[in-house]
């Protein structure tokens, strides 16, 4: 690990330190932001959830809380002084940093073994993604919020590194402990055996893909139902959890708003149409696993950003920790930036849904005179943003891999046919 | 319980009276506001002083109606809101939070008041604001405003006349609508009111005589306005000193005899020609009060009467101790009845104070054993 990464982590972790310190009320008041805390990810259902489960209580049954067990029994091992949590959430957003600046090293997002882009010179260097991830404001605010979804972006990441690496049961197990805390990274799961199965250390001692890709599956499944069994004693005996937990990420019973798509469709809602609509929307987000895992199957590392990025419009709670991800993500693809072709589209509609969203949240909630269309027309504009921003991404990738067949075609305009 | 006490107190009271058919069965009391505004804050006072009084010795909510503008108690100039006092020491509170007004606002018209007393009104109208009284009712009229030669206002727009009241009276009179009647009335040249009653029965008082006017008794300096009349004051005077409670003794002769014009400052009157009692022999509570005699239909059926009485306290013992009756009931019929199930107590949730330690010890050893399988796996990755 170079210097300049070394210090563009530490300046993170000093600028976090100085806003916990210097703003104590500040963390606080981003919890209570409905754009970055959801009801799966808020520190306050948190603490509200330790309180009942320090009492003897069941946690899950004020319906408040929704978050994994194991987070119940990490903080109550933690002892409780605020900066010791602080400190717990700024190590975390470091390995996140650390993670993505293994991934940088390794180059992969440029070339792996089946696929080299052709502008592979100008990827960014690694200290320039760390950089990328800690210094975004939204990773900046998601940190500050205490939210949960820093564990599960840590964990996501981490299993991305592992992968990379080759280490197929690490990376599998940090992916199994990021969708047991919040469900959807599961959809990266095909998408990290393949770049596993790329990135074996002995491409000699290789089994073929059916083979490994079924180990791998089972060895997920393995330990996620060692993870609902650690869960399962630590709510002393009980499987309500599950439902707490995941059911509520399918089902959806609480419609706080969010920079999501689902809440206002499902608060106006007839009952008899719920269920119905339920299954469409998370069949939305099954259906792109398949297609993009066929088409990049020489780039797996760009099925996992995308379907994060995917994932981060649509998925039931999501918030901009999510679009912090992936734009991290999305920076290690910087040598295909010059493809894009609406990145200052896509930019300033971001930056006009993230100083607009909160305005017109204060004039429906507090002020009164806006009502919830205000808050949700935003939202679809913050979701059109990341979703030119997604499929523009898809095409300069495409474009990309179409260019090392022709390279003739490098600078020149196309029309699809 | 209730139903047992009440018996318990019937058994006596039939045992010891005979055929009560001669005597009321009810109380009611129509107590009328007719003023608006803040400067007839008295007219509300006087109103609502006799509406405590009538509670107080036993006429409930549902037996009095209370037509008042009600405008003075939430006032914008009413220094001490929700508040309405009749005295400056305020050492009451009239309004309250235990109040049931039941024409309010402009709901108070010489048309609803003309149709509550007759009951004439629309098929829709709700209990609380229909008169329902029958042939053994007693009813208190109070009325106070601003008054004339044979005429009262009604919220400064509109008046009633003493013959429509007269009118009306006889109509409950033909419509057997009461047994007695008070009318008491508190406004300038209020004995001119009474003076065209032609129907029986009806015992009428008034503040003041023709050219009279009746005058407020004092005002309170922080409420700005006078707060009560002198006619009702020395009433409310007489009824708080001698009319304690629901046993008093006290006769409409000594109310009438408690009259000082020198105190009042005005003539006071009484019309006791329709009225067929001697006024020393019509108690007080029998029109403030709410003394109810049983009527018996049956004559010289006293035996059948304390059968009946026995089946009914052996029904209330049943009813209010279940396991007793039930027993009985097995004893007697011989039948197996089930008993009622056991009563599930429902206790609060036991909360701890801190985590149990075994709690703890489980969590810990959970992470643990994440922490473990995760080197596991990197030392098993890396080689």
């Amino acid at each position: 690990m170079d210097r300049r990464s070394i210090i563009v982590i530490l300046t993170a972790v000093l600028l976090r330190l100085f806003l916990f310190t210097i703003f104590p009320a500040l963390p606080d008041l981003l919890t209570s932001r409905v754009e970055i805390s959801t009801p799966v990810t808020s520190y306050k259902r948190l603490k509200e959830g330790l309180y009942l489960y320090e009492h003897g209580l069941s946690p899950y049954n004020g319906g408040v809380f929704h978050q994994a067990p194991l987070l119940l029994a990490f903080f109550t091992a933690l002892p409780s002084s605020s900066i010791i949590t602080n400190l717990v959430y700024i190590l975390a957003d470091v390995q996140s940093a650390l993670s993505l600046i293994q991934i940088a090293n390794t180059g992969v997002s440029a070339s792996t073994p089946l696929h080299t882009s052709s502008r592979k010179d100008n990827s960014l260097p690694a200290w320039a993604v760390g950089a990328a991830f800690l210094l975004n404001p939204f990773t900046v605010a998601t940190c500050l919020s205490r939210s949960t979804l820093v564990f599960t972006n840590t964990a996501i990441l981490t299993a991305i590194a592992r992968a990379v690496n080759g280490e197929l049961l690490p990376g599998i197990l940090a992916l199994a402990m990021s969708a047991y805390l919040s469900l959807y990274p599961a959809l990266c799961l095909p998408a990290l055996i393949l770049l596993s199965y790329d990135m074996h250390k002995r491409p000699a001692l290789r089994v073929s893909l059916g083979v490994f890709a079924t180990t791998s599956t089972m060895l997920f499944i393995g330990a996620i139902i060692g993870l609902l069994g650690l869960s399962y004693s630590i709510t002393g005996g009980s499987w309500e959890f599950l439902y707490s937990t995941y059911g509520v990420h399918l089902m959806l019973p609480d419609l706080t708003p969010n920079v999501g798509l689902w809440w206002y469709f499902f608060i106006e809602m007839f009952d008899s149409f719920r269920d119905f609509f339920l299954c469409v929307f998370q069949l939305h987000l099954l259906i792109y696993v398949g297609g993009l895992c066929i088409r990049f199957r020489k780039q797996p590392l760009f099925v996992i950003t995308s379907i994060l990025g995917l994932c981060a419009m649509f998925k039931s709670y999501p918030s901009i920790g999510d679009t912090a991800l992936y734009i991290s993500l999305l920076s290690l693809y910087h040598h295909v930036f010059p493809l894009m072709r609406y990145t200052f589209f896509a930019t300033s509609t971001l930056l006009y849904a993230s100083l607009l969203g909160p305005a017109f949240y204060h004039l429906w909630i507090y002020a009164g005179s806006g009502n919830a269309n205000f808050f949700y027309a935003i939202t679809l504009v913050w979701c059109l943003a990341l979703t030119v921003i997604v499929a523009d991404a898809l095409y300069a990738v495409l474009r990309d891999e179409w260019e090392t067949e022709r390279p003739e075609m490098r600078g020149k305009d196309v029309m699809q046919i | 319980m209730k139903f047992g006490a009440q018996i318990a107190l019937l058994l006596p009271l039939l045992a010891t009276l005979p055929f009560v058919s001669a005597q009321h069965t009810s109380n009611w009391a129509v107590l009328v506001s007719t003023s608006r505004f803040w400067f007839n804050y008295r007219h509300l006072a006087n109103v609502l002083s006799m509406y405590r009084t009538v509670k107080r010795l036993g006429i409930p909510d549902s037996q009095i109606i209370l037509m008042l503008a009600d405008d003075v108690a939430c006032n914008p100039r009413n220094v001490f809101p929700a508040s309405v006092f009749n005295n400056a020491d305020r050492g009451l509170d009239l309004y309250g939070n235990n109040i049931e007004v039941d024409y309010r606002g402009y709901e108070v018209t010489v048309e609803n008041f003309i149709r509550l007393l007759t009951d004439r009104v629309e098929p829709d109208t709700p209990r609380s604001k229909r008169l329902l009284t029958d042939d053994r009712s007693n009813v208190f009229v109070y009325m106070t405003g601003h008054g004339g030669n044979e005429f009262l206002k009604f919220q400064d727009a509109e008046e009633i006349s003493a013959f429509d009241i007269a009118d009306a009276f006889e109509q409950m009179w033909e419509k057997k609508r009461y047994h007695q009647m008070l009318f008491m009335i508190d406004t300038c040249q209020a004995n001119t009111m009474y003076s065209k009653f032609y129907s029986p029965n009806i015992l009428a008082t008034g503040s003041s005589k023709l050219d009279e006017s009746s005058l407020s008794h004092h005002g309170d300096n922080d409420v700005g306005v006078a707060v009560i009349d002198r006619y009702t004051y020395y009433n409310l005077e007489f009824l708080e000193n001698n009319v304690k409670n629901a046993s008093s003794k006290h006769t409409m002769k000594d109310l009438f005899d408690s009259y000082d014009i020198g105190k009042i400052h005005s003539t006071p009157g009484v019309r006791t020609d329709l009225f067929n009692r001697k006024l020393d022999e019509v108690l007080i509570m029998d029109f403030f009060g709410n003394v109810q005699n049983v009527e018996v239909d049956a004559e010289g059926d006293v035996e059948k009467w304390k059968v009946d009485a026995e089946e009914l306290s052996r029904l209330a013992a049943k009813i209010t101790m279940p396991g007793a009756g039930c027993a009985k009931n097995a004893t007697k019929s011989g039948a197996t009845v089930p008993s009622p199930p056991d009563a599930q107590k429902i206790l609060a949730m036991k909360v701890e104070e801190k985590t149990s330690p075994i709690r703890n010890a489980i969590g810990v050893c959970a992470l643990g054993a994440c922490a473990a399988a995760w080197f596991a796996a990197t030392l098993l990755g890396k080689s």
